[in-house]
């Protein structure tokens, strides 16, 4: 009787290990996706805030456009009501002043122009970030080393 | 054992993705895009979006399009057909292969291609906040030995260890779920970036066999921007003489427009390309760039490019010995597969409409990372979730279903809420077990019920009786009712609540579907009588409260429209309406005798509600899905 339960309960024991071990890993896997589900999710929110928040700034482009054509107050009061509403949603314009280095992190180099090696001759369009996201990269004239044609 | 990542190392875009509670992720790159320019400058160690948008200002130290040069010759036909497109440099290395020169150094494809693959770990790793060693990468299914070898090669120089290496159109069958059981022939339609590839795949018993495989390694989406780039460089030219053939700042820009106007043409019929400061005149004008290109321009330009891929289908079928009727579905892949000619093109072909529900950008590094869901062990033991198919509620006042665990809420789960009493001094709660979509309790099928006695004399709602459903994986109910001011608790439980026929679920479904709209009347009308007799029971309790201070006049005027009141709730004729009205006036009267009085009443009135703030606060939740909701009353 003993010798035929001993092994048959070892090897339910061993079964039983298994299961154990395997539902163990199973509940921890869960539990770790649920983890970085919930730390990815805020990332995410931010990452789809930012798609809607991008799709307006071409508006404020062409407000900046007509305002520095047309000198108009009612433009100028509007692109102001504009950035602060971007300002209210966590945006901020990326610094891309002329002078300062390029930096394709936060900056697009569409040309190449006379002009301080690698530093910023032009901004062609302003960059905006949302915390640390880059909405839209500033795109800038980068400076190739070479003197300007007025000082040639 | 840690993740393994599916990585799609394409010509000109890459994308990773990961298997998360069983099912299969595109990861974020950390610019937060799902897919990123395959695109390298090694020198400074730039890869993605943020190389590209220096390629302008260093066009010879950024590499693109690596793909067409892995495991290739420098002498091959390929490569002289790559260099004449690339700006950098591509030289011969060693064993007569192609490498890339940038300054003084000499990269073989192998590394450039462990920088992008490099990024999409550290982009996995950021995602998913732990190391990642083990990835499979897909490679076109006509890659040879050698290019497969150079592939693996790149995995381990950027510190991965390649599980394995598949091909793309296996890959994209997986991400479209069609390794489920079915025996069938598939047709994978591959239009990318830089290449057009066609397979027939025969799926059965979860083995995928590429039967064929044909297209065109110098063909796609960079073809297409080609030729809107040439239309414009000639219109261009006709308008204003320029040639902008050999400005490179002017081409990069009329590049962006044509890529936009080729995407905003999938969806619109006539998109503008406009870039103004384009170039100068002669004469020193400057010169801008408008044009309109319309959808039919568009298809007429790439005309030939659509028809230079059915060929390459044809080949396909041919060399698997089967017919068009044999192919029981056909999957895009590749953005290409947006363009709706292009889409035309292919149902035309196969005379069947190919299925586009999978993002064709994404759908191979999906099925790269469901393979590498296989191999961790992850696909093959999916821990299938269950849903509980009807609501479970406990009767309140009024004879009201109140719901705990909502239909389709996935179980194991717990629910709790706060009830109270309904009258003064009541001695016990009856808890009465619902399960139903109905509102009104007597509509739903009763689960069972018991009895929580011992309550201790107190004024109706002061008792805080906490009632918990907690149903298990196996649809185990076990319902507990505590009363939290003396401890005292009863449960119960249920066996297979979630064990109902469909049919029985269905039914249930549609009758509560069916009387939706007479089930909101009772319901509101149970709401509205509930809500008088809360009014009647506080307001006698303020004028109680108040003792002399109100003119005895104005104690029996509000007396008597509080006695109306209660007549009318309780009268069997008595509707809606009428309670409303009875409510109303007897208010308005209350109100009328001093803001006082209402304020009073007031306050009373939130001393009787039990409040779930309090409730949850002062019972600390074990489990997070515990709530304790607004206070109602258990008849």
């Amino acid at each position: 009787m003993t010798k035929n339960t001993k092994p048959k309960l070892s090897a339910e024991f061993l079964a039983l290990k298994d299961q154990t071990s395997s539902l163990d890993d199973k509940l921890k896997r869960a539990m770790a996706d649920y983890q970085n589900l919930e730390r990815n999710q805020h990332q995410s929110k931010l990452i789809e805030k930012g798609k809607i928040i991008s799709k307006f700034l071409p508006l404020l482009d062409g407000l900046e456009l007509t305002h520095q054509h047309t000198k108009d107050p009612v433009t100028e009061m509007m692109i102001k009501e504009f950035k602060k509403v971007l300002n209210e949603l966590g945006v901020s314009l990326i610094d891309s002043e002329k002078g300062s280095e390029f930096d394709s992190l936060s900056m697009d180099c569409v040309e190449v122009a006379a002009g301080e090696k690698d530093k910023v001759v032009k901004i062609i369009q302003p960059g905006y970030k949302l915390g640390e996201v880059v909405l839209r990269p500033a795109r800038v004239e980068v400076g190739d080393g070479q003197m300007s044609h007025e000082q040639l | 054992m840690s993740k393994i990542i599916g990585i799609d190392l394409g010509t000109t875009f890459s994308a990773v993705a990961v298997m998360e509670a069983g099912k299969a992720k595109i990861i974020p790159t950390a610019e937060g895009r799902n897919i990123f320019p395959s695109i390298v400058e090694p020198v400074k160690g730039l890869v993605g979006d943020v190389a590209k948008r220096q390629m302008v200002l260093n066009p010879k130290n950024t590499i693109f399009s690596i793909k067409r040069l892995m495991g290739q010759r420098y002498d091959s036909e390929n490569v002289k057909k790559v260099t004449k497109h690339v700006s950098f440099e591509v030289v011969k290395g060693k064993d007569g292969l192609a490498d890339v020169k940038v300054g003084d150094k000499v990269y073989t494809p192998q590394e450039i291609s462990a920088k992008i693959l490099q990024k999409a770990k550290a982009d996995a790793e950021a995602y998913l906040g732990e190391k990642v060693t083990q990835a499979v990468i897909t490679v076109p299914a006509y890659f040879d030995d050698s290019q497969r070898q150079a592939t693996k090669q790149a995995g381990e120089i950027a510190g991965l260890d390649v599980k394995r290496i598949i091909n793309e159109p296996t890959a994209a069958a997986l991400a479209y779920g069609l390794d489920k059981g079915k025996n069938e022939t598939i047709a994978v339609y591959d239009l990318g970036g830089g290449t057009f590839d066609v397979s027939i795949l025969e799926l059965g018993d979860g083995v995928f066999e590429v039967k064929s495989t044909n297209g065109d390694t110098f063909l796609g989406g960079d073809d297409f921007d080609h030729r809107i780039m040439e239309w414009v460089l000639t219109e261009f030219k006709k308008e204003t003489g320029v040639d902008l053939s050999t400005d490179k700042q002017a081409l990069q820009r009329i590049k962006d427009s044509a890529e936009k106007a080729k995407i905003e043409l999938s969806s619109a019929t006539e998109t503008e390309i406009n870039q103004p400061f384009i170039t100068q005149s002669k004469e020193g004008q400057p010169l801008h760039l408008t044009m309109k290109l319309t959808r039919a321009k568009l298809e007429e330009l790439v005309d030939d490019l659509i028809k230079k891929t059915i060929k390459p289908c044809e080949l396909a079928l041919k060399d698997a010995k089967l017919k068009k009727s044999d192919i029981k579905e056909i999957i895009l892949v590749g953005g290409m597969t947006r363009m709706p000619a292009v889409q035309a093109a292919v149902k035309e072909f196969f005379g069947k409409e190919p299925n586009k529900s999978v993002n064709p950008d994404e759908a191979v590094a999906i099925g790269a990372a469901i393979q590498g869901g296989v191999l961790a062990g992850d696909v093959k033991d999916i821990l299938l979730l269950d849903v509980t198919p009807l609501t479970l509620g406990v009767e309140t006042m009024g004879g009201v279903s109140t719901p705990l665990i909502e239909r389709n809420t996935t179980i194991p789960t717990t629910k709790s809420q706060v009830f109270s009493t309904a009258s003064d001094s009541q001695p016990q709660v009856e808890i009465n077990i619902l399960q139903g979509e109905r509102p009104m309790a007597s509509d739903n099928k009763p689960l069972g019920r018991f009895v929580l006695d011992g309550i201790a004399p107190a004024p109706r709602g002061i008792p805080q009786i906490e009632v918990s459903f907690d149903l298990d994986a196996n649809g185990i109910l076990k319902v507990s009712a505590k009363d939290k001011g003396t401890g005292k608790e009863q449960h119960i439980t249920i066996q297979n609540v979630t064990n109902l026929s469909d049919e029985e679920v269905e039914r249930m479904k549609a009758e509560a579907e069916k009387n939706a709209e007479e089930d909101k009347r009772k319901k509101d009308f149970v709401d509205k009588r509930n809500e008088a007799e809360t009014f009647i029971f506080t307001t006698r309790k303020v004028l109680k409260d108040a003792g002399d201070k109100f003119e005895a006049k104005a104690k029996d005027e509000i007396e008597d429209a509080l006695k109306e009141l209660e007549d009318e709730a309780k009268k069997d004729t008595a509707t809606l309406d009428s309670i409303s009205d009875a409510l109303k006036k007897a208010s308005d009267i209350a109100q009328k005798h001093g803001e006082a009085l209402y304020k009073a009443a007031s306050e009373s009135d939130k001393k009787e509600e039990p409040k779930s703030d309090e409730k949850s606060e002062e019972k600390p939740s074990e489990k997070s899905d515990k709530t304790a909701e607004e206070g109602e009353v258990v008849e």
